[in-house]
């Protein structure tokens, strides 16, 4: 049973927000340089709370990507202030178990605050589910929890580090902290893709298997979001990537920076630009971030109607929108119904049957439905993708101004093509200068035919067979004022920053070299021109 | 083969001296606190100099078993080098292409971690023959230099690295990467003397593929394989257990074990100078310093060093072992087959005297030729069975003065810091203070119990052993610096506790 109260009454958020010292965020807006004002203050005054480095894992132990010793999941991946979220443990034995959550952001460079502890409670080994139909594994675990988080909960990412009284050995939960003011920037944490890369339980359970024929890149797998995160399997070998997705691996550089930096920023999950499309009216700018592989078509269609609107938009990301999934809600197994399919010894051959569960448990599923762009000659010729019923789904360049192109992944330096551009002052770029390394492990190519688009930074990328394939950063205007960047890179955030504990990737025999001045200064020149400062500058 | 000649005269060095405040260095010195004045201003000085992010590698392609990179790859004629003294450089590249060398310094350098000091070449690349395995499967090479440098005085003592590049002379060909290192070191008197570990890199030096001191067919522990320094340092050998950080490959493990004390020292300014183990076979070079220190992973001592490091013990200095695994084998050097010095070592025999560790490991792998006195003696920890393993630094003794302002107190934890290898069973010697003390465990799940101690030796300097390679990780974190992860334990990076402990440790030692 995983049923959520969600009501607050706003005597609840009032005091809430008096204690944390949020009432200006709730107070009618007297104007509106004031109300900037007051709501980049949010981001600044929670950096000047006391940090820690203790939200890293010390103890790690991942047996085929797995933390069997303790792990858990959360019920929604992303929640508000004064609504519940169910928490849901398993340990190898039976034990009692804490939370420690920490709330992600700079924090005088210590990267994570202190936030609460619960528990402990007592934890014991739960049930790995059957493989269901489209070899969906779906936990149906008992709640060890239910947590309502607090009113003065800043919006933000949240892990909660998972420990325990019998052994050392610990994990995360993440989920994130949305709101509904208005901000400067929305950072969109890319989580879809985080669920379609993982394994759990054990080598085989994410997007990229399926049962035989062997397609790595089908419709006929679902994935759920009812299970723990595996540890991140490719690219780079990130212990504090257990249970926390992607987000330390490619996404808290930027976090870190931006409130560093005391950007005006604002969270939220995939699942909440498919599903709330008014909620990018808020923000000036919308971040696509790493690797932002996995969208709705309800999400492209919110993004770019927003950006006709006048939402600017950097796309900080590679191998954005390539996927068009599905989400579905969570599934109720039916055990006295096995599915006797055949040939798939591997698995033990039997699949149960899956009933979706809309009522208790929305977007909890995902499976691919197609290719943005449609699948190409060339990608067909490969062999290893889909079949789809459909083929005809809007070309993701048009949005982002450029494409996922076969080769899909390579390293390449990051090539300043057009330094008279804006986007390069103050840098002291010249053409042909380099970043290098920055490009990785995958990338956009392909520019849009957008009326006043520009590529400010394009090259070869080559891969561990040396198969060459071309990115191109573009920039173009939105028609509004407004404008729409695409760094054409997963790693642009390691140009960024350096937080505690990152470990910068080496894949296709590349790496970048971390922080650098000149993507930092790219990035604030491209803010600065949607009308967005840092506290300090406004 | 080019020649690089860096005659300097003395006035233009003294113009150079005066400019970016090393005269110092240069002139006589006339009085003890004057001179302390005058030395820590050359680190300091050095470090305000433009550092640059860019001596990281970008590019790197390890052959099919994972341990060189037969692209580019190259070794220099000595393990450390005086300004005035030539070096050679070794280069390999699998296909005939031009490339570069660029040298730099590694320091702190405003967060950078590193100085361009110069830009070498063109040269011509070409392949050079991987020898064939000699006696004890040793692997020297004798490839053709492709240059030699003469160290410049205004070379400051320091890890040297040089980053080789191809130049294909194509945008749409990768270029591609590796290292060269080299320690410049002085005779200067210093604050701080800094002994790298590159015994220990080349006894792991897997390179080309599988020929270090822990891969005879006889036996990984026994004495059958000898190790050349004449041969580019591979991948670390343990990437996928320990630290897996492609700017290893030909700079042993220096990037991954030591730089960031290098970047902690510098950043602070502390008055240190740099020395290669095999500058430790006399204590003349220790002597003139007020403290001794060894980084990381220190496993492989020749017994020459190990007597040089009891003299300057018995002689005032202090020793600081920020180390773990430290003078566990005997290494007894030799000469190449050119006969020149301190070139190849292999594992020789255990140290520890009669203790029960040390008969064991005769037993299962010798008979070996040396046999070293109990180190225990010498650190106040000793090496013990099993020797890896992660834990928490657990405080013990909080009231004593190495712990002053870091707040700490009893029961009081560093996470993860003891890895992935440590030492225990202090010996006793009077006066031996345990300061932290706990588990850690092997594999994840053995317990195996592990101390740092600290002891005053004659005449009133100290004697500190961390007892864990990763204490330097918690001291800085340079650019593209990867933690480690290993037995299932991760340390946490830099923590303003372990920081002040060594700000403390170094001010008792003299430092300033």
């Amino acid at each position: 049973m995983k049923k959520l109260k969600n009501k607050i009454s706003r005597r609840d958020v009032l005091k809430g927000a008096v204690n944390a010292g949020l009432v200006a965020a709730l107070l009618p807006l007297s104007g509106f340089s004031n109300a900037e004002q007051q709501r980049s203050n949010l981001i600044e005054a929670e950096n000047k709370k006391q940090g820690t480095t203790d939200w890293q894992l010390t103890y790690v132990k991942s047996e085929e990507f797995r933390s069997k010793e303790i792990e858990g999941y959360c019920s929604k991946m992303s929640i508000r202030a004064g609504e519940s979220i169910d928490i849901f443990l398993s340990a190898s034995s039976q034990t009692n178990a804490s939370i420690d959550f920490y709330r992600m952001g700079y924090y005088g460079s210590k990267g994570g605050r202190f936030m609460q502890k619960l528990g402990p409670f007592p934890v014991r080994p739960q049930v790995v589910p059957p493989i269901a139909e489209h070899r969906l594994r779906e936990c149906d675990w008992d709640k060890t929890t239910s947590f309502k988080i607090p009113a003065d909960w800043l919006s933000g990412v949240y892990v909660g580090k998972l420990s325990c009284t019998g052994h050392r050995f610990e994990s995360y939960i993440i989920f994130i902290v949305r709101d509904d003011r208005k901000a400067d920037l929305m950072f969109q944490t890319s989580d879809t893709t985080w669920q379609a890369y993982n394994k759990w339980p054990d080598t085989s359970h994410s997007l990229y298997t399926s049962d035989p024929p062997l397609q790595p890149h089908s419709g006929r797998t679902w994935s759920s979001f009812d299970r723990p995160f595996s540890k991140y399997p490719q690219v780079v070998d990130q212990p504090l990537s257990q249970g926390s997705g992607e987000f330390l691996l490619w996404e808290y550089p930027l976090c870190y920076w931006l409130e560093k930096e005391g950007y005006d920023v604002t969270y939220c999950s995939n699942i909440d630009t498919h599903s709330d499309a008014k909620g990018l009216d808020r923000v000036k700018c919308f971040l696509s971030i790493g690797h932002d592989e996995y969208w709705t078509l309800p999400m492209f269609e919110n993004v770019k109607s927003a950006v006709a609107r006048g939402l600017n938009a950097a796309f900080l990301s590679g191998n954005s929108l390539m996927w068009v999934i599905d989400l579905k809600p969570g599934v109720k197994m039916d055990p006295a119904k096995l599915n006797k399919a055949s040939g798939l010894a591997k698995d033990g051959g039997d699949r149960m049957q899956v009933v979706p569960d809309a009522k208790e448990n929305p977007n909890r599923t995902i499976f691919r439905i197609g290719r943005f762009g449609g699948i190409s000659k060339v990608e067909e010729a490969l062999g290893i993708m889909g079949p789809f019923a459909r083929n005809d789904w809007p070309n993701e360049n048009t949005l982002i101004g450029a494409r996922t192109m076969y080769p899909f992944n390579g390293s390449a330096d990051w090539i300043v093509s057009k330094p008279e551009h804006w986007i390069f002052e103050g840098t002291g770029m010249k053409k042909g200068d380099k970043i290098p390394g920055l490009v990785g492990w995958e990338h956009h190519g392909d520019p849009a035919d957008i009326p006043g688009l520009e590529v400010v930074a394009e090259g070869e990328t080559i891969n561990t067979t040396n198969a060459k394939s071309h990115y191109t950063a573009t920039v173009y205007p939105g028609g509004k004022g407004n404008w729409v960047f695409n760094a054409a890179t997963i790693y642009w955030s390691f140009g960024l920053s350096q937080p505690p504990g990152i470990i910068v990737p080496y894949s296709h025999f590349g790496r970048s070299h971390g922080v650098d001045e000149r993507v930092q200064k790219i990035t604030t020149n491209f803010l600065n021109r949607c009308g967005i400062k840092t506290s300090a500058k406004k | 083969m080019k020649k690089y000649t860096n005659h300097i005269s003395r006035r233009k060095l003294l113009i150079d001296a005066a400019q970016t405040g090393l005269a110092a260095a240069l002139l006589p010195l006339s009085g003890f606190t004057e001179v302390n004045q005058q030395r820590r201003g050359l680190i300091e000085a050095e470090n305000k100099k433009q550092g640059s992010t860019d001596w990281q590698l970008t590019r790197v392609r390890p052959d099919r078993d994972g341990q060189r990179c037969p692209s580019i790859e190259g070794y220099c004629s000595r393990q450390s080098v005086k300004a005035g003294e030539s070096i050679d450089i070794m280069v390999s590249t699998d296909q005939n292409v031009k490339f570069e060398i660029e040298i730099f310094r590694t320091g702190y350098y405003g967060g950078c971690g590193a100085r361009l000091l110069q830009k070498m070449g063109p040269f011509e690349g070409y392949s050079q023959p991987v020898p064939k395995p000699g006696l004890k499967s040793l692997h020297e090479c004798k490839w053709k230099p492709c240059t030699s440098i003469t160290i410049p005085n205004d070379w400051l003592s320091g890890v040297y690295l040089g980053r080789l590049t191809t130049l294909p002379g194509d945008e749409k060909v990768p270029y591609w990467q590796s290292y060269i290192i080299f320690i410049v070191r002085d005779d200067r008197p210093a604050d701080v003397l800094f002994q790298c570990s590159d015994n220990t890199w080349q006894a792991y030096n897997r390179w080309p593929n599988n020929y270090s001191v822990y891969t005879h067919p006889k036996g990984g522990e026994g004495p059958w394989a000898d190790v050349s320094f004449d041969r580019p340092y591979g991948r670390q050998s343990q990437y996928t257990g320990v630290v897996n950080d492609p700017l290893s490959f030909g700079s042993g493990e220096f990037l991954s074990l030591e730089q960031p004390l290098t970047y902690f020292l510098e950043e602070h300014g502390y008055d240190v100078s740099y020395c290669s183990n095999s500058d430790m076979i006399s204590s003349e070079r220790g002597l003139k310093c007020k403290s001794f220190i060894s980084v990381g992973h220190d496993e492989y001592w020749d017994i020459r060093q190990y007597n040089s490091v009891v003299k300057m013990r018995d002689e005032g200095v202090n020793l600081l072992f920020l180390s773990g695994n430290s003078v566990c084998w005997v290494s007894p050097f030799r000469a190449n087959s050119n006969g020149q010095e301190n070139r190849i070592i292999f594992r020789g025999g255990p140290y520890g005297a009669q203790n029960k560790y040390a008969i064991d490991r005769e037993n299962l792998n010798g008979p070996f030729p040396e046999r070293g006195p109990d180190e225990g003696f010498l650190m106040g920890v000793r090496n013990i069975n099993p020797i890896t393993g992660g834990g928490d630094w657990i405080i013990t003794k909080p009231e004593h003065w190495m712990f002053k302002d870091t707040g700490i107190k009893k029961g009081d934890r560093i996470p993860g810091l003891i890895g992935w290898e440590y030492m225990g069973e202090p010996a006793p010697i009077q006066g031996l203070e345990i300061v932290a003390e706990g588990t850690a465990w092997s594999g994840g799940v053995k317990p195996q119990q592990w101390a740092s101690t600290i002891y005053t030796a004659p005449k009133g300097n100290i004697v500190f052993s961390a007892s864990t390679i990763f204490w330097a990780q918690a001291l800085g974190m340079p650019p593209g610096h990867t933690l480690p992860w290993s037995h299932w334990s991760r340390p946490h990076g830099p923590d303003k506790r372990v920081q002040q402990i060594m700000h403390n440790l170094l001010r008792k030692s003299g430092a300033s």
